[in-house]
């Protein structure tokens, strides 16, 4: 080994110093070769550097798109998108009358590596098709689920559980965050909102001087709400919202 | 025959398929679902599953003879409004009604004294997260579904890991 002492290098002829491949420089223990320098940053602006495991590029990262379903259907994994999250909520329950009210579905939500993955079966749960009038069972709504990684269960109706009560929320699994929907309101003289979920609670509740209002706008309400009652006992309580599964697509 | 039901740790059926058209959903061990076999065909999701046996949630015993009566006595409002007419008219329309939601709905205590009043319903109780419903069902009728419509399609190379619920990659 020999040693040369130097202040300035400079090239014998032109303008090149080269080290040849295979051998390193060492910077205070630091080992530098040609996979050590960074790619040319020239025509990259606002990508960020990537390294894929064995060398570095300059590439976009980040949301990408984001794909809705609001029936059940299959996701395919876009060329390019190594990530994603899940968003999942089960359908709503019914409403029944006197304030006796649907609960919300489950909620679920998961960040997943979908490199492996080619494609995903997401089931959307149905929201109560049973709204119903007074003291009557308001019906459960569906199940949602992305594949077998995250599900979230349907709101149960009102009077499901118990007569005269409101219906319990849905259950989230499987996420990286999983949460109960809200539950329905019990009887009350008058009427009651539909469980809240993750997106919101249910339908407008009516007085009497607009008796059939809550009906007729049962479907104006958040994916996974619950079905709020009807006016009293003459009046039917609103169906549960339908659920949803969104899935947000990284690079 | 027999119908697949996906229920809930507390025994409410969500969603009711023919056998092979179970979809997927979490099957982790902290599943709060489960999907379980029915021998019964009419079940829907307004059963319950308790004690082992599916049945209608209308046929459930519920001791509820004083929110019957309360309902039936109807608004107070509406009551004072029938108490005034009769002071008004000399009538006796809010007695009536009173005697007759009295003599149409036997107190509490009247019907769980009387051994038949309840006859045909069915006692039910929710299941929890620590004992859910369908550890009451034969283990035939709450085997893990391993098979199912619109399965997830991996890459090549890829698979389920069971134990993370991530895909891993085995090669190809």
């Amino acid at each position: 080994m020999s040693n040369v002492y130097a202040n300035e290098l400079d090239a014998a002829s032109g303008q090149v110093i080269l080290i040849p491949s295979g051998y390193n420089l060492s910077l205070g223990g630091t080992i530098l070769n040609e996979n050590s320098i960074p790619p040319d940053p020239e025509d990259q602006g606002g990508k960020y550097l990537i390294s894929d495991g064995t060398s570095a590029s300059f590439k976009n990262i980040g949301p990408v798109s984001c794909q809705t379903f609001f029936s059940s259907g299959t996701w395919t994994r876009p060329s390019g998108i190594n990530r994603i999250i899940v968003k999942v909520i089960g359908g709503g329950g019914g409403g029944s009358g006197h304030s006796e009210a649907g609960a919300a579905g489950g909620y679920a939500e998961e960040v997943i590596d979908v490199r492996g993955i080619s494609s995903v079966y997401c089931t959307v749960g149905n929201g109560s098709g049973s709204g119903t009038y007074y003291s009557g069972n308001g019906g459960g709504g569906g199940t949602s689920s992305f594949g077998n990684y995250l599900s979230a269960s349907g709101g149960l109706g009102a009077n499901q559980t118990y007569q005269h009560c409101g219906g319990l929320g849905g259950v989230g699994s499987g996420g990286n965050l999983n949460i109960y929907g809200g539950g329905g309101t019990g009887h009350m003289n008058y009427m009651g909102f539909g469980g809240g979920g993750f997106y919101g609670s249910g339908t407008l509740s009516c007085h009497g001087n607009w008796n059939q209002g809550t009906r007729s706008n049962q479907l104006k309400a958040p994916r996974g709400a619950g079905g709020t009652s009807g006016y009293q006992g003459s009046y039917q309580g609103a169906n549960g919202m339908a659920g949803a599964v969104i899935v947000m697509e990284f690079r | 025959m027999a119908k697949s039901c996906l229920v809930d740790y507390r025994g409410f059926i969500t969603d009711v398929v023919e056998p092979g058209d179970e979809f997927e959903v979490y099957q982790g061990d902290d599943s709060p679902l489960r999907w379980v076999t029915c021998d019964d065909d009419n079940v829907t999701n307004l059963w319950v599953l308790y004690n082992g046996e599916f049945f209608d949630s209308k046929d459930r015993l519920e001791r509820n003879q004083e929110m019957k009566r309360k309902v039936e006595y109807g608004r107070v409002e509406d009551q004072l409004d029938m108490m005034y007419w009769d002071q008004v008219n000399g009538t006796t329309t809010w007695k009536d009604h009173v005697t007759a939601v009295k003599s149409n709905i036997v107190k509490q205590s009247v019907a769980d004294a009387d051994a038949n009043f309840y006859s045909g319903k069915k006692e039910f109780e929710m299941g929890s997260e620590e004992a859910p419903a369908w550890n009451s069902l034969p283990a035939d009728k709450r085997q893990k579904v391993t098979k199912f419509k619109n399965e997830t399609v991996y890459e090549p190379g890829w698979e389920l890991d069971p134990t993370t619920n991530r895909p891993r990659y085995v090669g190809e």
